[in-house]
Parts: C-alpha cells; structure tokens; sequence
C-alpha cells in the first residue's frame, strides 16, 4: 500500500437498538478529490460522517482518515479534520473575530499566528467589516461563509461540509460552491453531503449514492447518468411514421420505450451497456428513419437527469 | 490545560454579552436578603402606641420595660384618640393606656388590641404581661439569672444573612455550570468542542472554572451585602475555604446536570427545585434538629447543612450542628470529591463516541 487514502471506509456497519443505519459501507476516497454522499432523508449520510469525524463508533468495520483512526488517534485526526456542520454551530451571541480566535485556541494555533489567520479567514469569508459584529446578527449565507472559514482556519487536509448550501439563496450558493471549487484547488479533499444533484453535479469528482445505510452506486457523475439515467429523444417528422418504421427503431439496442402521435415519436433511450451513454443510440435511430425513406423536421434530445438516475437507483425521490 | 482557560475564557465572554444568566443567578440571593431583612426588620417587633398620664419614674420605667420586651416598637401619644387612629390606620396593632396611679396596688394598664389576626393580638398578649414581670421585677419572690452560652449573640438578621451566602453559591455553580454545558447542547456548539484536538477533561475544567468564576462574582457581591448588613466574619480563612469548597461542589453538579439535561429550560426549573428546598431543611434559621427530624435527616446528607454551619462558625465562632467541625469539613470535602466525579462522568457519559 503506498499511500494511505484521505477517507477509507470498510465494512461499516451502524446499528441503534435494533435498526441498522449504515449497512456495510465500503468505500475509498482519494486524496485532493471532490466526494459526494448522496441519500434521501434518514439514509445514513449524518450517521456515517460522524463515524468517519469519531463522533460516533461504529458497530463493526473500521474507518481511517488519512491512515489515522478517528476514536483511537482522535486527537491526530482532529488535526487533520475541518467541519462545517448543518447548523453551523457558531457562538452567536459572539463577534465573527471572536469565534474565530476561539477556534484558534482550541487548535493550539501558536498566539503569535493567530491574529494574522484570523483576519486571514475573515477576508476569505468577506466579513472583514463584520468582523466586531455579533454573529446571532448575521444572514444564513453569511453564518454558512464564516463556519467554513472557521473550519479551514486550522488548515485541514480533509474538509467535510454538511448539506452546505441548505437554506441558502442561490447567489451565495454559488459564493459557496467557489469556495469549495478553490478547497480543491489547494490541494485539500472535500466531503460533502448534499440532497442536491446539482450541487453534487457540479461539484463532485466522485459520488456515492446511499440508500437504507447501502452504498447503491458510486462513480463519477457523468458515469452514473450514463449508465442508470435515460435520455428523451424527442422526433417530428415530415410525414406520421410506416409501421416498419416503428418496428425497426423498436428493436435497436439502447431503446427502452417508444410512443408515436401522428408526425411526433418518443424514444426513451438507455444505455445499452458497454459503457455507452444512453445519447448513442441516437445516431442509430436516425439512421433507421433515413434507411426507411423518413424525414426529420425537428429534433430534441433531453439528457439524463441525475434525479432520473436516483429514482431508478432507489425507486424514491431525494427529498420527502 | 491551555484549552481549558481558552474554553472558560469564552463562557465568561458569553455571559458578559448576554448577562441573564449572571443576573438571574444573583437575583435569588439579593432576593433572599430583602426578604430577610424584611422579615427580621418587620416580623420581630409590633408597633403599639404608648399614652402617658405625665412623665412620673414608674411611667418612665414602664415604657422602658416594654421597649426591652423584644416585642414592642413603641410610639408615645398623648390622646386617647391618637392611638385610635393609629389603629385605624393600621399604623399600630394596639393602644396601650398607663394609669396616673401606675404601679400602686391594683393599678391598670388598658389596652386596646387590634384583634383583625391572631398572629400580632398574640403578641400583644404575650408581650404585655412580660413587660409588667419587668417592671415588677425586683419585687418578685422568684429571680432567675441568665448564663450565655457563647461570648457574643449574633443578630438573628445577621444569623440568617450568612446562610444567604450559601444560597448564592448553590444557585449561582448549579445555575452557571449547568447553563454553560447546556448552552453548547442547544447551539450545537459542542460539536465544535467535541472535534477540537483536545481532550474531554480540559473541556469539563474550562466549564468549571467559568461557573466557578461567574458565581463567585455573584457569591462576593453577597459577601458586600453582608458586611454592608455588620456582618464580620472572624475566621475569614475558614470563611474562604468554606465558600470554595461549597462553589465547586455545586458548579460540578451544575456541569454534570447540564450534559445530562442538555437544555437550558431543563436546567433552571431543577437548580431551582432541587436547590430551594434543599437549603430550606439545610438550617438556615437555626440549627437543623429544631425541625422535624425527617428534614434533618434528609439535610444531613447534603453538603448544604455543613456549608451553612461552617459560615455560621466562620462569622460568629458557633457551631449549631452535632456533626463535629473536623467531620463536617471531612463530609464538605468528600461532597467536592463527589461533585467533580459526577461532573467529569456525566459529560464523559454524553459525550462519548457510542
Ligand atoms: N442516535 C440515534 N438513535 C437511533 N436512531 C438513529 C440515531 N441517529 C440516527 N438514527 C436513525 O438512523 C437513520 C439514518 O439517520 P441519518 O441522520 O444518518 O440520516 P441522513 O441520511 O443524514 O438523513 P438527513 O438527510 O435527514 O440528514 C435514521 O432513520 C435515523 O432515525
Ligand atoms: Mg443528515
């Protein structure tokens, strides 16, 4: 083994009581990627990031951060750990600096440091003018800005974020995802929970999609949409389709589903297997309609939606 | 250790931005006070009007002999219809009339008893003929004489203020301890507690040492009440030692009621519960086994009892327990010993990774 993964998970397993929440977690995540953990409500996301943080210990199976093991080495790999939790878990009745500073002390960040990252991190979170100002005065975009700050203060390897955009308007969402595009850029890996696809979309190098505690799929998102979304391709033709038409484009490899209206055709595609994206076989229908004397007038094609790809997945929606 | 002193650091911060919780903590024993020195002030002794027939040396030595009485607050009038109206104004409880022939044979004294309850009409019927023993005194066949048990006799205001200080310190390390770990539950700041690289135990001495220091800075501003009210206490090491033994004992039982509750709303309604009566069957009147002997058993087993002896011995040199004063420092000690263990156990209990 050469160097050890930023986040390795094997065989984990949650129990309370008598219900499991996490079920056999198997996954690695490499360092200076993007991972996304995906999962309707009560899936087990919460439950597996606080075993993987040492919050929580697991029922069996084992969990390394960066080689380290966050119960035994808890220390080690708090070091090595920065986290931005859903309810930002700030001091509000405190200033933005003062929370910050805390942070630096319980971090043992040398005092002579300490102003200098802290300014530092308000700068980064653009509250630098806020800086004096009570944090229970502050927007939910801002409170979300300066909890990352705070969590990059003690310069972690590993970041995990929490459902980081929840509750908050699109714009600082966008504020958000470049901050956590740049986590990247400087080398750190991001975990990062979400119930939005197009967050995990954007974002995500690699996803792992869980449901009822089991890892369902993992891969990179474009790979997912390709292998368990199917795409619309939507056709109107000069003239309604012949019967053999319709037969023929029927029995091509990579089409589900076929519905004809006059001129108009619906073909749901799939992917055909192979690795083929479920668009491939769109080249394949339109040489069925020009082998058959048919001419296109319009085309459209609707890609894959990752949405499509979870309800597949998990026969259920991401959020209730 | 450095962790510690940065946590407590932040709590006091906290309490200085949002100081409810410090207020509330010193409301209850300055509340106490009040009423105390209402209840010694007002409750001790009646207001009566005295009406003179001329200022005669058994008249003169009559009126002295109720104001010794403990039990009169005498204003003299010179008509009959002035005490009527101080009655009637609920200005005096009773109008008492001295005869011109005071203290010949058969003389009589008048009174006229506002008999509206029977609490302040019995005072009058048990002052009044003491007052007339004192008068007679000299003459009685009977005389008794009076040893005191210690050298001074401490006030029964200042008596009872001294226990106050141990209110304060009850309500102030269960109200401050216990609010600032249940603070941390209710903000979901422990998480920024529970992933910093530090270990458990500095967490628990950074939330002692802020409930220590917050409710001592309630406990002293008391202590300036009292000295304000003439209290001296003579054994100001014992005074201290007392006092800090007491505020640890309870602000650890603060930090262990706060993990085990987690919300704030749960930790005012208990310390509050729990503290009140506990420190009303503690003594802090007189000595326990005045009571009902099922009170001072419950009472013995707190720390509460010990504390308001050993201010009482600390101020006045008495000691009203039948516990000896080494054994009642050895239980004191033991209790800071219990209060740190439930302390430390339960917040290492809510806390652990499970
Ligand atoms: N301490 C606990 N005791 C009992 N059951 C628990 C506990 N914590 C979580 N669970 C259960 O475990 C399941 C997974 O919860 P978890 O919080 O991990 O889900 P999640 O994927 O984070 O959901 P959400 O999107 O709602 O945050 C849920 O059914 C939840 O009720
Ligand atoms: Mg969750």
């Amino acid at each position: 083994m050469s160097e050890a993964a930023a986040i390795e998970v094997r065989g984990l397993v949650k129990r309370f009581g008598k219900f499991t929440a996490v079920d056999g977690l198997d996954f690695r995540v490499e360092r200076g990627e993007i991972f996304g953990l995906l999962g309707p409500n009560g899936s087990g996301k919460t439950t597996t990031v606080n075993m993987i943080s040492g919050l929580s210990a697991p029922t069996a199976g084992s969990v390394a951060i960066l080689g380290v093991d966050p119960l035994r080495q808890a220390q080690a790999a708090r070091r090595l750990l920065g986290v931005v939790p859903q309810e930002t878990a700030l001091y509000e009745e405190l200033t933005a600096e003062r929370n910050l500073l805390f942070h630096a002390e319980l971090f043992g960040i040398p005092a002579r440091e300490r102003a200098g990252r802290v300014s530092a991190m308000l700068e980064l979170a653009q509250l630098t003018d806020r800086a004096r100002s009570r944090v229970g005065t502050f927007s939910g975009g801002m409170k979300r800005r300066l909890a990352i700050a705070r969590a990059l203060l003690h310069r972690p390897s590993l970041v995990y974020l929490d459902e980081p955009t929840l509750g908050v308007d699109v714009q600082a969402r966008r504020v958000i995802w470049d901050y956590i595009l740049a986590m990247k850029a400087e080398g750190r890996t991001v975990l990062l929970t979400t119930n939005y696809l197009e967050e995990g979309e954007r974002l995500c190098d690699r996803m792992a999609i869980i449901d009822h505690g089991r890892l369902v799929a993992l891969d990179t998102p474009a790979a997912l949409k390709a292998r368990f979304g199917s795409s619309i391709l939507e056709l109107e033709l000069q003239a309604p389709p012949a019967a053999d038409l319709l037969a023929a484009i029927g029995a091509l490899a990579g089409v589900r589903e076929l519905g004809a209206d006059g001129e108009r055709l619906r073909v749901t595609l799939a992917a055909a297997g192979g690795g083929d994206a479920p668009a491939a076989a769109v080249p394949r229908v339109l040489a069925e309609v020009s082998r058959l004397g048919g001419a296109v007038r319009h085309l459209n094609l609707r890609e894959p939606s990752l949405d499509e790809v979870f309800l597949g997945l998990t026969g259920r929606g991401l959020r209730d | 250790m450095r962790a510690a002193w940065a946590i407590a650091r932040n709590d006091l911060v906290q309490l200085l931005a949002q100081p409810v919780a410090a207020i509330v903590t010193i409301a209850v024993p300055i509340n106490f006070l009040i009423l105390f020195v209402l209840f010694a002030v007002g409750g001790g002794v009646v207001p009566v009007t005295v009406q003179t027939a001329g200022s005669s040396p058994a008249t003169q030595a009559f009126v002295q002999a109720l104001r010794d009485s403990s039990t009169f607050d005498v204003h003299p009038v010179s008509t009959a219809a002035q005490g009527a109206q101080a009655i009637a104004a609920q200005n005096s409880v009773a109008a008492i009339t001295l005869p011109p022939d005071l203290g010949a044979p058969r003389s009589t004294v008048r009174v006229t008893i506002d008999n509206l309850n029977s609490d302040f009409a019995d005072d009058i019927r048990r002052g009044l003929p003491l007052a007339v023993t004192q008068f007679y005194r000299a003459a009685l066949p009977v005389q008794w004489r009076e040893v005191d048990s210690y050298p001074t006799t401490a006030s029964f205001l200042g008596f009872i203020a001294v226990s106050i200080q141990t209110v304060a310190l009850l309500i102030g390390g269960l109200l401050q301890g216990g609010l600032g770990v249940a603070r941390e539950w209710e903000s979901g700041t422990i998480k920024e507690l529970l992933l910093a690289p530090v270990p458990g135990w500095s967490v628990v001495v950074g939330k002692l040492l802020a409930a220590f220091l917050g409710a001592l800075a309630g406990a002293l501003l008391v202590l300036v009440a009292l000295l304000l009210l003439g209290v001296r206490p003579t054994a100001w090491a014992e005074y201290a030692g007392v006092l800090v033994l007491v505020l640890l004992v309870f602000a650890s039982i603060g930090v262990g009621l706060g993990s085990a509750l987690r919300t704030r709303q749960t930790v005012f309604p208990l310390a509050f519960g729990a503290g009140l009566p506990l420190f009303f069957i503690s003594g802090p009147f007189g000595a326990i086994t005045w009571g009902t002997p099922a009170a001072a058993w419950v009472a013995r087993i707190f720390p509460v009892v010990y504390a308001n002896a050993a201010f009482q011995h600390a101020a006045y040199g008495i000691w009203t327990l039948d516990t000896s004063v080494g054994a009642s420092w050895g239980i004191l000690a033991a209790w800071t010993f219990v209060g740190l263990l439930a302390g430390v156990g339960l917040y290492r209990r809510a806390t652990a990774a499970r």
